[in-house]
C-alpha cells in the first residue's frame, strides 16, 4: 500500500513516518477516550507542535444558535468557549464549504473578520482551517495560525492537518452521540417515572371485584386516557372515563389535572350532567388553544342496577346483555372547548346487560389493511367474547385488540351486576 | 396515501382545503396552516370533502382554529365535510361547536 504520500516533505524536517506515526497516534488516543475535550486538548497541542504552528483551535458546532465554540486550544491566549458565528469569518468558511482553506495573508482574504484577533491580540498573518466531517456533515472546524518560522502553511500541511482531522472528527460525533443516549435513558428514565405516577392514580381493583373493571392501555410510556371509579356513601359507584386529545407530556399532564377535577365533582354526588359542566366550564378557562377532552362520567347503582352518565364527545356508550344491545351516542361536545353547553343525562337498566366504556383508540385500532375497527366493529368484538367472566373477557378483547394497529391510547370500562 | 392541502382567498375569507388521511403524521401541519391563515385575514372555512380519515390530532387542529376566531372576534367554519368527516364530528357531538355548511356562500351569509 502507498502509505501516506500526500504527508511527504521535501525539507525532511518531518519524515513519512514520523507523519503517520503521528496520525496513528492521535488516532488511537482519539478513539479510545472517554474525556473529549482532554484528549481534544492533548492532540491539538501535538498538531500545532508538528505544523510548526503559534497556535490553533477547534471548534465545535452549536446548532441551537449555529456557532461554532471553541473546544480546544493552544497557543499563547486561551479562547476555550469563545463563540463566532458558524457562517462568518474563514472559520465560518470551512465550515459552510466543507472544504480545507489554506489563506496566506489574512488582512488580504475577504471573509478575515478580526473577531478572533481582537480577543487574544495575537494577529493572525497565515491561517490553516479544514472542516471536520462526518456521515452527518460538518460538526466543526480544526484551524492552527502563523508558521512560527513566518512561512507560509503549504498543501502538505493541509493534507496533514486533514489526515488529522478525520479522528478527531469521529471522536467529537462519537462524544455527542454517547451524550444524546445518556440523555435520551435519562428522558426515558423520567417518562417511566411519570408513567408509573399516572398509573398509581388509576383507582385499585374494588375489594371484592365486580360490579366495574377498566384498564388501560398506553400507546407511549404515558397516557392522555384515564379512568377512575369510587363508591359513594349512599352504596352508588361513581365511574369517569376521559381521552384527552394528544399523546406527549402536555395531554398527561392534562389528564391528571382532569382526573382530579373529575373525581372531586364526582365524589361530591353531583348529577352527570352539573358534573360534566362544572368540569367543562373549568376547562375552558385553563386549557391551552387545541387541547380537549373526551369524557363520561357516571354512577352505577348496585341497589336498582340502574347505570346513570352523560357523555362529553366520548364514543357510544354500549349496553349489551341476552335481553338487548343499545348504543348511547353522546349528547355533549367534548370538554374545554366552549364554556356554558349541556351535556344531557343518560340512563339505562342494566339488569342482566353490562354496560362498556371505550375510548377512540379502541374505535381506532386498524387491522393489517389500515381498515379501521370503528363503533360497530368495537360492538362485534365484545358481543364475541361475552360468554367469557368480566375479567376474562376484557383480557381477551384486550388481546384481540393488540394484536392490530394500535396508534392511540385505549381504554376499555365494564359495568355489570354482579352474578 | 395520497394527501395534500391548498389555500385559496375568496373575499375576505381564506378557504383551506385539504384531503387525505389526517392523523397524527401530518395534523401538526394542518395546524399551523390554519394559524398562518388568520395571520392573513380574519374569517377561514377548512374545506373537508376530500378528507378520507381524521383523528383525534387533526380534530384538535380545527379546534384550534375554532379558539382562535373566537378569541379574535374572526369566523370559522367547516365547508362539505365528508361522510368519514361528518361521522367522526357527529359521534363526538363537535357539530354542536362547528360552523358546518355546504358551501363558502352558506358560510357567508350565515
Amino acid at each position: 500500500m502507498n502509505a501516506l504520500p500526500f504527508i511527504e516533505r521535501s525539507n525532511g524536517r518531518r519524515g513519512n513516518d514520523n507523519a503517520l506515526a503521528l496520525v496513528a497516534d492521535l488516532a488511537q488516543a482519539l478513539a479510545s477516550t472517554l474525556d473529549l475535550n482532554a484528549a481534544l486538548n492533548l492532540a491539538l497541542a501535538r498538531i500545532v507542535d508538528v505544523l510548526g504552528a503559534q497556535g490553533g483551535a477547534v471548534f465545535l458546532v452549536d446548532a441551537a444558535t449555529n456557532e461554532l465554540v471553541c473546544r480546544a486550544c493552544a497557543g499563547p491566549v486561551d479562547i476555550h468557549g469563545l463563540r463566532i458565528p458558524a457562517d462568518r469569518g474563514i472559520v465560518g468558511r470551512a465550515f459552510t464549504s466543507g472544504q480545507c482553506q489554506i489563506v496566506r495573508d489574512a488582512a488580504t482574504d475577504p471573509d478575515f473578520t478580526g473577531a478572533i484577533d481582537r480577543i487574544t491580540g495575537v494577529r493572525t498573518q497565515s491561517m490553516l482551517g479544514t472542516p471536520l466531517m462526518t456521515a452527518r456533515g460538518p460538526i466543526g472546524v480544526l484551524q492552527v495560525i502563523n508558521k512560527r518560522d513566518g512561512a507560509l502553511f503549504d498543501e502538505s500541511d493541509r493534507d496533514l492537518l486533514r489526515a488529522l482531522a478525520a479522528p478527531a472528527a469521529l471522536a467529537a460525533s462519537n462524544a455527542a452521540l454517547t451524550r444524546d443516549l445518556l440523555e435520551h435513558a435519562r428522558i426515558r428514565r423520567e417518562l417511566q417515572l411519570a408513567r408509573r405516577m399516572q398509573r398509581s392514580l388509576l383507582p385499585k381493583r374494588r375489594r371484592g371485584g365486580f360490579p366495574i373493571l377498566a384498564i388501560n392501555h398506553p400507546a407511549q410510556e404515558i397516557s392522555g386516557d384515564f379512568y377512575d371509579f369510587f363508591d359513594l356513601p349512599d352504596g352508588r359507584i361513581g365511574f369517569a372515563v376521559g381521552d384527552v386529545a394528544g399523546k406527549g407530556l402536555d395531554a398527561a399532564f392534562l389528564m391528571v389535572r382532569c382526573a382530579s377535577l373529575l373525581r372531586f365533582a364526582g365524589k361530591e354526588g353531583l348529577s352527570p350532567s352539573v358534573w360534566l359542566a362544572r368540569a367543562n366550564d373549568d376547562l375552558c378557562e385553563t386549557v391551552a388553544g387545541g387541547t380537549f377532552v373526551c369524557a363520561a362520567v357516571g354512577y352505577y347503582d348496585p341497589a336498582t342496577k340502574t347505570a346513570t352518565w352523560a357523555n362529553a364527545g366520548f364514543p357510544p356508550v354500549l349496553v349489551h346483555g341476552e335481553s338487548g344491545s343499545e348504543l348511547f351516542r353522546a349528547e355533549g361536545p367534548p370538554l374545554g372547548i366552549v364554556p356554558g353547553m349541556d351535556f344531557p343525562t343518560q340512563q339505562a337498566m342494566l339488569n342482566d346487560r353490562s354496560l362498556y366504556l371505550f375510548s377512540d383508540g379502541v374505535t381506532d385500532a386498524r387491522d393489517t389493511a389500515r381498515n379501521v375497527l370503528g363503533v360497530h366493529g368495537v360492538v362485534d368484538l365484545i358481543v364475541r367474547h361475552v360468554q367469557w367472566r368480566p375479567e376474562t373477557r376484557l383480557r381477551r378483547i384486550v388481546g384481540e385488540l393488540r394484536r392490530r394497529e394500535l396508534g392511540d391510547d385505549t381504554t376499555l370500562l365494564i359495568i355489570e351486576a354482579a352474578a | 396515501m395520497d394527501k395534500g392541502s391548498e389555500l385559496r382567498r375568496d373575499g375576505d375569507w381564506a378557504v383551506l382545503r385539504i384531503w387525505g388521511e389526517v392523523d397524527l403524521s401530518w395534523s401538526q401541519d394542518v395546524r399551523r396552516q390554519v394559524l398562518e391563515a388568520y395571520a392573513k385575514v380574519k374569517s377561514l372555512a377548512v374545506q373537508l370533502d376530500g378528507v378520507s380519515y381524521i383523528d383525534s390530532s387533526g380534530i384538535a387542529a380545527l379546534v384550534e382554529g375554532f379558539q382562535h376566531a373566537r378569541s379574535k372576534g374572526g369566523r370559522f367554519a367547516l365547508l362539505a365535510p365528508s361522510e368519514a368527516v361528518r361521522a367522526v364530528l357527529e359521534l363526538a357531538r363537535l357539530d354542536r361547536v362547528f360552523p358546518i355548511f355546504t358551501d363558502l356562500a352558506a358560510a357567508r351569509a350565515a
